[in-house]
């Protein structure tokens, strides 16, 4: 017999029929009946249908394991808004904990109605997965940055060498002897214990007209009185046969007196304008030694010069190959590289990053420029006309 | 975006949206590239990037990155396509969790990339949805499918628990 609880409906009308015509119907069930059939004409199903004589006597011959027949999914008690067709969704969203307390108490309802459900509600909150704390990135330290623009991935074999780097670029005037005389020796010490805190080994990169014959006595004292950390082992020359120079405004220094960035300038290299028309927007700062190779060639990890290359849009200081300019020139163009750090030290500063650092000493000869990136050292001097 | 902030990045959720990746895509070796390749991108934006918005930033770049990955190699299944036809004879036992494991893999790329931005990170729907350009509306059926599929999987007669 049909469950009371249940009302008659076209999903299960036939069942409802089977039992008015086995006699299993009281007559209130089969008034529902007749009722449900008066509003579905199209079953074309009509009371005399229904009242024929079953074909076995109703008390005694019925199936007795009519129950154990019908599939347990007919069995599930609905609640108020919990069906068979969607207490999925309910055991979901109560693990996923998307349900309010009435909520709860209607699925507590449920599953207490329809025990057979109370597996499948636990097995829905089995369905987690959790994240194996064994599987890690390998090698993180290739991710990391030390400075804005620079892999640590190309850098990370020349870990030793750039411990040692660092540079001074000196830019010298037409008359050597400038050179090699200290006017304000206090600001230079500045500079000194920053690279010491470092240990940084420094290169006196003299870009002078006088070229390879300059005078190296000269080179070494005012390396020595400027910054005493160049040696002469490390003092590097190049070629950059320069002819004029233009001045031109560096952005100033804010770490330096106002007095002082009115001053500040440095001489351009005429002849290297093809150089410097060429450069992209310079975007990163970024120091690159191309190979350890290359560096053990040079037995030390002092620059022996430099260039600046374009690497994507990115500027590189990186290492002079050797070659040779058109005008026999060696090295990069100072004035850029000047314009460049320049630049970029002015960005750094204004976005507060805390890694970079600018100190800045005078000299006779022009100024002399230092600054950190990532805790290497990189120096620029350069002076006035 | 600072270096240090970048960097502490690094530390906090590489190994996090590493293992999203590699249990996506089950091949450790691609999951590092695609690691590397959306830290790579966050860098060139870091400027950009607030650091309270940088995992979420990572974890959007990684899986685009990883479908695009996908895409390339023409492995990317239908949306709503799924595969339950595996090979079961003699299969034996595998316990829940191996169980699980593997019918994650059976569910299309959308519905297993929810699930575990949701599982493993606890994100919310909003959140995915950020991730995975879907609204909210659209995550929640994807989890809801993909758990019902799930379990429809691992109750079935031969993988019976």
């Amino acid at each position: 017999m049909q469950s009371k609880t249940m009302s008659i409906n076209l999903e299960n009308y036939e069942a409802w029929l089977t039992d008015y015509i086995d006699g299993n119907l009281s007559e209130q069930e089969k008034a529902l009946v007749e009722h449900f059939l008066s509003v579905h004409p199209e079953l074309e199903i009509e009371k005399e249908d229904l009242e024929l004589d079953p074909i076995l006597p109703v008390a005694s011959e019925s199936f007795p394991y009519k129950n154990k027949l019908k599939k347990e999914s007919d069995q599930i008690i609905s609640s108020d808004s919990i069906n068979k067709e969607n207490y999925d969704e309910a055991f979901i969203a109560f693990h996923e904990n998307l349900v309010g307390d009435k909520k709860q108490i209607e699925i507590a309802k449920f599953i207490e109605a329809n025990p057979s459900l109370r597996d499948e509600f636990k097995l829905y909150g089995e369905i987690k997965f959790t994240p194996d704390p064994d599987v890690i990135f390998p090698n993180k330290s290739i991710l990391k940055r030390r400075v804005q623009g620079r892999r640590i991935l190309w850098l990370a074999p020349l870990t030793a060498a750039a411990a040692g780097l660092a540079l001074i670029l000196v830019f010298s005037t037409n008359n050597p002897s400038d050179k090699s005389t200290i006017q304000n020796s206090q600001d230079i010490t500045t500079v000194t214990p920053a690279k010491k805190e470092k240990g940084k080994e420094i290169a006196d990169i003299r870009n002078d007209n006088s070229i390879e014959n300059q005078n190296s006595a000269a080179e070494n004292q005012h390396t020595e009185a400027s910054t005493n950390l160049t040696t002469a082992q490390n003092s590097l020359t190049f070629s950059n046969k320069r002819s004029t120079y233009n001045e031109s405004k560096l952005i100033a220094d804010k770490d330096a007196p106002s007095t002082e960035k009115a001053q500040l300038s440095t001489a351009i290299v005429t002849r290297d304008s093809l150089t410097i028309s060429t450069l992209p927007s310079l975007e990163l700062a970024v120091i690159e030694l191309p190979t350890r190779q290359i560096i053990n060639n040079y037995q030390n990890p002092i620059i022996s010069a430099l260039r600046l290359r374009e690497k994507k849009n990115t500027l590189i200081l990186a290492q002079q190959n050797g070659d040779k300019g058109r005008n026999g020139e060696r090295g990069f163009k100072v004035p850029n590289l000047i314009r460049f750090a320049e630049k970029k030290l002015d960005d750094i500063t204004s976005n507060n990053e805390s890694d970079f650092r600018i100190k800045t000493g005078r000299t006779k000869s022009g100024e002399i420029k230092s600054f950190s990136i990532g805790g290497e050292f990189l120096k620029i001097s350069h002076s006035q006309q | 975006m600072t270096v240090s902030e970048y960097n502490s990045c690094v530390d906090q959720h590489a190994d996090s949206v590493y293992r999203f990746i590699a249990k996506n895509l089950r091949d450790n070796d691609r999951a590092q590239d695609i690691v590397q390749e959306a830290f790579a991108r966050m860098w060139e934006k870091a400027a950009d990037i607030q650091a309270e918005k940088s995992k979420s930033y990572l974890f959007t770049s990684a899986y685009h990155i990883m479908i695009d990955s996908i895409r390339k190699e023409s492995r990317m299944s239908s949306v709503e396509q799924i595969s339950m036809d595996i090979a079961v004879s003699g299969k034996e036992y595998l316990g829940l969790k191996k169980l699980l494991d593997e019918a994650l893999q059976k569910l299309p790329e959308i519905q297993r990339s929810v699930i575990l931005l949701r599982d493993y990170e606890g994100y919310s729907y909003e959140e995915i949805g950020q991730i995975c350009e879907l609204t909210e509306s659209q995550v929640k059926v994807y989890i809801f499918r993909a758990r019902n599929t799930l379990k429809k999987y691992i109750v079935k007669p031969e993988n019976a628990i």
